[in-house]
């Protein structure tokens, strides 16, 4: 065993794919910095709100005051630049990983699975020899410059995108996705007007249709990539498929982190052709000189990648833990690849009471919240534990003695019909939070006040 | 035919039959057409009735300020009731030019001022465009200028006859209203406003029907429900009444325009024009259309009923508003649970039925 995985770790191949996805990721990464900016985003999301829904052992994480946000995206956009044409490579991955790692630690609202996704990839480049051929590191310093890595460096970041798809598949494999075709019987209808193909988007049988395909595609295309024989075809549905949710859905840069992740599994040949094509232009592929030593990871950090990735295909199972409807109580539904799973939307208002006086006020979280913070905070019940918290302490500083807070909260999955999420005789307020089950969620299987 | 064929033609109409008892195999609506109903029928006509009675206010003031005596004040008192009335079927299209124009916050920020209106006059120095004037105009402000200004009618009139800043006042803010329903009529009739809205037939952010249900649904839950209703009741007050907060104060008759308000939003869910007598598409038919079931019953069955009640339970609070939400609090409460049931449905269970992302800014998903 030991003897097979030493064998393994000492295999190498060319180091072509990791160039072309580092200049891919850098490039991608820039264009959504700057993306981000242009949509007025980082004002929006991270300066103007008055509160900010941490995660779980994260509260720490603050915006920055001023124009600090900015500074924040401005430095991430210039590690993006680093890491494309590879310069400083190992401090610009490690400074992009910290720096978007902690913008999206700042606020849950704007939890997306290719944010996490992206910080993921991120963390593991840090660990790879991505500037080891075809970079301005491999210029500037001939002795690291090498056209052969290991072959694990490539390997990792196949099993990184094979799980995505493979979980993105497992999750849809339930009642309401393959019987009911919830929740795109809800959400193609509402895509009618797109040109050419709008008009079958009023069928029912073109909800069950993509349903079905997109399950199936998402199980098996990992393992279609990684053959030969079926490369080509796979990656061609890879492309038709990302462009296909990308017309549809509101998933921003998403289908193209994805098609080009994807290009991960071609062949070292197919990678170098490319590198061919571009360095005739741009600056020489091979040093001149080459570096003799081959790139090589240290005993320890290997054990700890080994544990990440260990970590990344266990995290998504963490629902099992929890009784009840993951789609309702949403326990452990964050970090599991559940992409585009559920219609939910929901209407949550606020009773804080001042148990000594007996004072109350009613609040609707528009007083507090800006619009996506409130529509995504009435669906989830972690953030309306955390918004209540955050009510009792507004409430204290105002002076009220004993702050007790209750939530009225109706949500809806997939059509449903709107029923009560959190038991509203409980105050939120006395109630600690941690990973164990919150036994004030309703079950989804109440009914309607 | 063969015994296999016979099985799978039973097979194929079981399959069939089980489609058609699950509500039809496709969706039939058109919401292009929806949206010209909105944007012709119901939006265009709504808002120039609300344009004609600001114009007719104009004309009325000009002769009460010119004459200033009882008769006419009252004929400004009457058309400026009906003024209030016709502001209240358009209030809730906060969007596009109504936006462009803040009409909802210049026409009606209530309660009223009364404190920044009586310096306004008394200097004479002040500029109605600035936002710290907001609560010191609009309809707010000529309840209190016709009716809170002195005490009694022959107080109210001598107030006109003596004080040449309270008539410049009067005209100033029918002025400022008038500036704005006109830019925002124009924008949709002779500019291009209502072809864009009826052009942006998706569901997406920045879609006609997005800014619609957005829009409707923000003020019903803020003005509607809060405002009018929940706020004087006491909701963020311990439950102890605020009278003082009630939409037309000095008029009393805030229980009209809360109802008229809210008969106009159940029209408009209907698709019907409250000037045409025209019933048209409107967001009842998409539910239909789409099936949208509802704790046995259809969502829009459910919807419709709610409207209704809520609708009957306003019409037995005795008026005004400002009383009844100490003496009859109960009354006022029943209404203000009737009006949050239909928050929760129009802003979760439609919209949601929909595919309308409540949101108000752009924002990306997955």
């Amino acid at each position: 065993m030991i003897k097979h995985l030493n064998n393994y770790i000492a295999q190498t191949q060319s180091a072509a794919p990791l160039a072309i996805f580092r200049i891919a990721f850098g490039l991608l990464m820039l264009i959504s910095t700057i993306r981000f900016a242009a949509k007025g985003w980082i004002s929006k999301l991270y300066i103007e709100p008055q509160f900010f829904f941490s995660y779980l052992g994260f509260e720490w994480v603050k915006p920055l005051g001023g124009n600090g946000m900015y500074v924040i995206f401005a430095l991430m956009g210039l590690c993006c630049i680093l890491i494309m044409v590879g310069l400083f490579y190992r401090v610009a991955a490690v400074s992009f990983f910290l720096l978007f790692t902690y913008v999206e630690l700042l606020d849950k609202t704007y939890y997306l699975n290719h944010y996490y996704f992206i910080s993921i990839v991120a963390f593991i480049i840090i660990w790879l020899p991505a500037n080891r051929y075809f970079s301005l590191d491999a210029c500037r310093n001939p002795s690291i410059a090498q056209k052969q890595v290991p072959r694990w460096t490539i390997d990792i970041l196949k099993l990184q995108v094979g799980l995505v798809y493979f979980y993105a598949g497992l999750a849809k494999i339930n009642t309401d996705w393959l019987l009911h075709a919830h929740p795109l019987k809800m959400w193609l209808p509402a895509k009618n007007n797109l040109p050419i193909i709008g008009e079958l988007f009023n069928y029912k049988a073109t909800a069950y249709l993509f349903s079905w395909a997109g399950a199936l595609y998402d199980l098996s295309i990992p393992f279609l990539l990684l053959y030969t024989k079926y490369r080509k075809w796979a990656f061609v549905a890879v492309v038709i498929f990302h462009l296909l949710t990308w017309a549809l859905f509101p998933i921003g840069m998403f289908p193209f982190i994805m098609i080009f992740a994807a290009i991960i599994f071609f062949s070292g040949n197919f990678h170098q052709n490319i590198i061919d094509k571009i360095s005739f232009r741009t600056l020489p592929a091979i040093p001149q000189q080459q570096s003799t030593s081959l790139f090589s990871t240290s005993k320890m950090a290997l054990t700890g990648l080994a544990f990440f990735m260990l970590l990344q295909i266990t995290l998504p199972w963490r629902h099992l833990l929890y009784p009840g409807n993951l789609f309702w109580h949403e326990q452990g539904y964050r970090f599991s690849w559940r992409v585009m799973l559920m219609e939910k939307a929901g209407y949550a208002s606020f009773k804080v009471v001042d148990k000594t006086t007996g004072e109350w006020r009613v609040v609707n979280s528009y007083e507090y919240l800006t619009p996506a913070q409130e529509k995504m905070m009435a669906t989830q019940p972690d953030m309306i534990w955390q918004f209540s918290k955050f009510l009792q302490k507004e409430f204290e500083k105002k002076g009220y003695d004993h702050v007790e807070v209750y939530a009225e909260v109706y949500a809806t999955l997939n059509g449903s019909g709107s029923k009560l999420l959190v038991d509203p005789s409980v105050n939120l307020a006395a109630q600690s939070y941690g990973i164990g089950h919150k036994s004030w969620i309703l079950p989804f299987e109440n009914k309607r006040l | 035919m063969k015994y296999s064929q016979y099985i799978f033609i039973i097979i194929l109409s079981g399959i069939l039959n089980a489609c058609d008892n699950s509500g039809g195999e496709v969706v039939n609506f058109d919401r292009q057409a929806m949206l010209t109903n909105y944007a012709e029928n119901i939006i265009v006509p709504g808002y120039q009735v609300y344009q004609q009675e600001v114009a007719n206010l104009e004309t009325v003031v000009n002769t009460f300020t010119s004459t200033p005596d009882a008769d006419n004040l009252n004929a400004v008192r009457e058309v400026f009731k009906d003024t209030y009335l016709s502001w209240q079927r358009v209030s809730f299209y906060e969007f596009g030019p109504a936006m462009d124009q803040l009409l909802r916050t210049s026409t009606n920020s209530f309660p009223a001022d009364f404190i920044s209106i009586d310096n306004n006059i008394a200097s004479g120095d002040y500029n109605l465009e600035s936002l710290s004037n907001n609560d010191a105009k609009g309809l707010p402000a000529i309840d209190y200028l016709l009716y809170g200004i002195a005490e009694g009618e022959i107080a109210i009139v001598n107030e006109y006859v003596n004080s040449e800043n309270s008539r410049q006042y009067l005209i100033d803010v029918i002025a400022d209203m008038k500036a704005r329903i006109d830019a925002v009529v124009t924008e949709w009739t002779s500019g291009e406003y209502s072809e864009d809205f009826i052009s942006r037939d998706g569901t997406d952010v920045g879609s006609g029907l997005s800014m619609l249900v957005n829009t409707y649904n923000q003020h019903f839950e803020r003005f509607t429900r809060d405002a009018k209703i929940g706020i004087p009741l006491g909701i963020r007050s311990s439950g102890i009444p605020i009278p003082n907060n009630v939409e037309a104060l000095y008029s009393g008759i805030s229980l009209q325009l809360t109802l008229a308000n809210v008969r106009a939003i159940y029209q408009m869910y209907w698709g019907q024009s409250p000037v045409l007598s025209q019933d048209g598409i409107g967001i009842h038919d998409y539910l239909e259309a789409l099936d949208v079931q509802f704790n046995g019953s259809t969502l829009s069955e459910e919807i419709d009923q709610r409207y209704s009640a809520a609708i009957d339970l306003l019409e037995t609070i005795p008026p005004p508003l400002q009383t009844a939400v100490t003496d009859h609090q109960t009354a006022v409460e029943a209404a203000y649970n009737a009006l949050q049931v239909l928050v929760v449905l129009n802003k979760v269970d439609a919209a949601s039925a929909m595919g309308v992302t409540i949101t108000y800014a752009d924002n990306d998903g997955d």
